[in-house]
């Protein structure tokens, strides 16, 4: 009996360790521009799923010295506060990180390696640059043929003076200095701190399937340049690799690559392939069927028995099947005899080489005597 | 009045009443006017991860004497080992709404974990197989690489929270001496930061 609570003990303890051991904080960031001596209190809510030994909570990064947080342990989930005490300089321009952590206060108790988490939100505090100064940011989304690319492009005011920004949005073609369009954006005035959000869609409607590059150009005073690709897709799932090397007498996988060229995801997606020689159907068999995300890029696996083939070429036509269309692609194939067959066979042909070898030179050995002894004679 | 016409007054409002409800009926449906109503929420940013499964157990063995044991729980071996081979990896997730970096560490040496002489600990952090993706950017575990007690970054550029690729394996390779003895434990710390 005592055995048998100690044995429950244990399974207990090990089962605690098994189960998730999750972490989280929110929200995980907080942006905040510096002021001179500024002090200011920010909410956090931290939650773990560690019961029993809770989480610790502690504060690391840049200007940790000027943070106070007002728990360093809660138990399960919580709310807690974080208050920032600014000095009246901060002389690095720039943004600093404080790291606001949540880390699981469990320890091990078998043997093994544990997995302990932690997490971290922040707070940024930006420290104006002197004088101009923006920096920004650009998104472009991939889009399907016949859509317009949403994008976003984001310009923070990070220095002390106001300053007039002019931004352009130029599209390529990949490996071409062709604009294909522009969109230019209003002329705008920025206050120090501003940050001006432009959302916005480019007018991609007519661009055909295919990857393309946006350049966007933001000038302050001085001139930044972004660049993102993105791509136009079209409904199709391609064939991008497949096996062709098989061993004769046994049931081999048969991989096929496939890639989802369309930005949305395409379901059930399997391949039939159908074996011939010369015309004659030698066999057919079909993949698994697999779901794919956007541009994903998959193998997908079938089964080809090559038991009652012969080693030899074959032709293989891959249909692949999705939501009403077809892809496919002929193919040649090669069936080999097993290894150890053809190692058979080389170590048979090199044993008659060597045997011609020895044989050549017995006979040259032999016709060298013969000559020397006729020599002989002769004198 | 007669009575009798008063019959017939009323005989007719019935009747003219009737005829404006002739062809309706109650069907259930109800006809409204355009009208709008507006549901606002404001969900915020939350960043969390989870260890879903959060021990990696070797288990117990001996070590062939004058070889170092090597026990690689990827590949699922264990090489001069007496004991059962290990191919399960400790799994962790993105369970939040925002991308992450990531950085591992332990939080004692090889030395004080397994002992003996010169052994060691390295980790191997990979997408979970169908969801890749996961982990992207600088990887110091691409491959096995040491892992110590400073924080290593293992997804540099994001750990993702989309629920389709938001997994990733951390898989350990532990050479054990053959002068190495007890049970032994470490705790592998993961530090997601909002990215």
């Amino acid at each position: 009996m005592k055995r048998l609570i100690i044995l429950l003990t244990l399974i207990i303890f090990s089962l605690q360790f098994i189960q998730a051991g999750s972490v989280g904080i929110t929200p995980a960031h907080y942006k905040e521009f510096f002021e001179p001596g500024l002090t200011k209190t920010f909410n956090f809510y931290a939650f773990s799923s560690t019961e029993e030994e809770g989480v610790d909570l502690y504060i690391k990064g840049d200007l940790s010295e000027y943070v106070n947080i007002s728990r360093t342990h809660i138990n399960s989930s919580g709310d807690f506060t974080v208050t920032i005490s600014l000095p009246n300089e901060i002389k690095k321009p720039g943004t600093h990180k404080i790291l606001v952590g949540a880390m699981e206060a469990k320890g091990i108790n078998q043997s093994g390696i544990g997995g302990v988490a932690a997490i971290q939100g922040r707070i940024d505090i930006m420290v104006p640059y002197p004088g101009k100064y923006a920096e920004s940011t650009f998104k472009i989304s991939n889009i399907n043929e016949g859509e317009n690319a949403p994008y976003q492009l984001e310009i923070k005011n990070l220095g002390t003076q106001s300053i007039i920004v002019n931004s352009k949005i130029n599209i390529y073609k990949v490996n071409s200095s062709e604009v294909i369009i522009t969109e230019t954006i209003p002329e705008k005035t920025m206050e120090p701190k501003e940050t001006l959000n432009i959302q916005g869609t480019l007018d991609t409607k007519n661009l055909p399937p295919g990857e393309y590059v946006t350049f966007a150009t933001i000038e302050w005073g001085r001139k930044t340049v972004l660049n993102q690709t993105f791509r136009v897709g079209e409904f199709l799932v391609e064939i991008v690799d497949y096996d062709y090397q098989f061993e004769q007498g046994k049931i081999n996988p048969f991989v096929i690559k496939i890639e989802n060229k369309w930005n949305t995801k395409i379901d059930e997606v399997f391949a039939t392939v159908s074996i011939t020689d010369e015309g004659v159907l030698m066999g057919d068999f079909r993949t698994v069927t697999v779901d794919t995300r956007p541009w994903e890029i998959k193998n997908i696996t079938g089964y080809f028995d090559t038991s009652k083939l012969e080693a030899k070429r074959y032709t293989a036509l891959i249909e692949l099947s999705y939501d009403g269309e077809t892809t496919s692609k002929l193919v040649a194939i090669y069936v080999n005899e097993p290894p150890t067959k053809t190692y058979i066979t080389y170590i048979i042909i090199a044993a008659i080489v060597i045997f011609l070898i020895i044989a050549a030179f017995a006979y040259l050995i032999w016709k060298i005597r013969k000559l020397s002894r006729k020599n002989g004679k002769k004198k | 009045m007669k009575s009798e016409e008063v019959i017939s007054y009323v005989s007719i409002a019935v009747i003219a009443i009737s005829l404006f409800f002739i062809g309706t009926e109650l069907t259930g449906f109800v006809t409204t006017y355009n009208d709008t109503a507006e549901v606002n929420v404001t969900i915020d940013a939350s960043a969390g991860i989870s260890f879903s499964t959060a021990i990696l157990d070797f288990g117990s063995g001996a070590v062939t004497p004058g070889h170092s044991a090597v026990l690689d729980s990827n590949a699922g071996t264990g090489t001069y080992w007496s004991g059962s081979n290990t191919s399960s990896q400790l799994v962790l997730e993105n369970i939040g709404n925002v991308n992450l970096t990531l950085q591992l560490k332990t939080n004692n040496t090889a030395t004080q974990f397994i002992g003996g002489t010169n052994p060691l600990v390295q980790a191997k952090v990979t997408n979970k197989s169908e969801e890749p993706g996961a982990c992207t950017g600088t990887n110091a575990f691409d491959d096995y690489a040491e892992i110590n007690t400073t924080l290593q970054t293992a997804c540099g550029g994001a750990f993702a929270y989309e629920t389709a690729y938001d997994q990733i394996d951390i898989n350990f390779k532990l050479t054990i001496p053959s002068n190495a003895l007890g049970t032994r434990t470490t705790l592998i710390t993961a530090v997601g930061t909002d990215a």
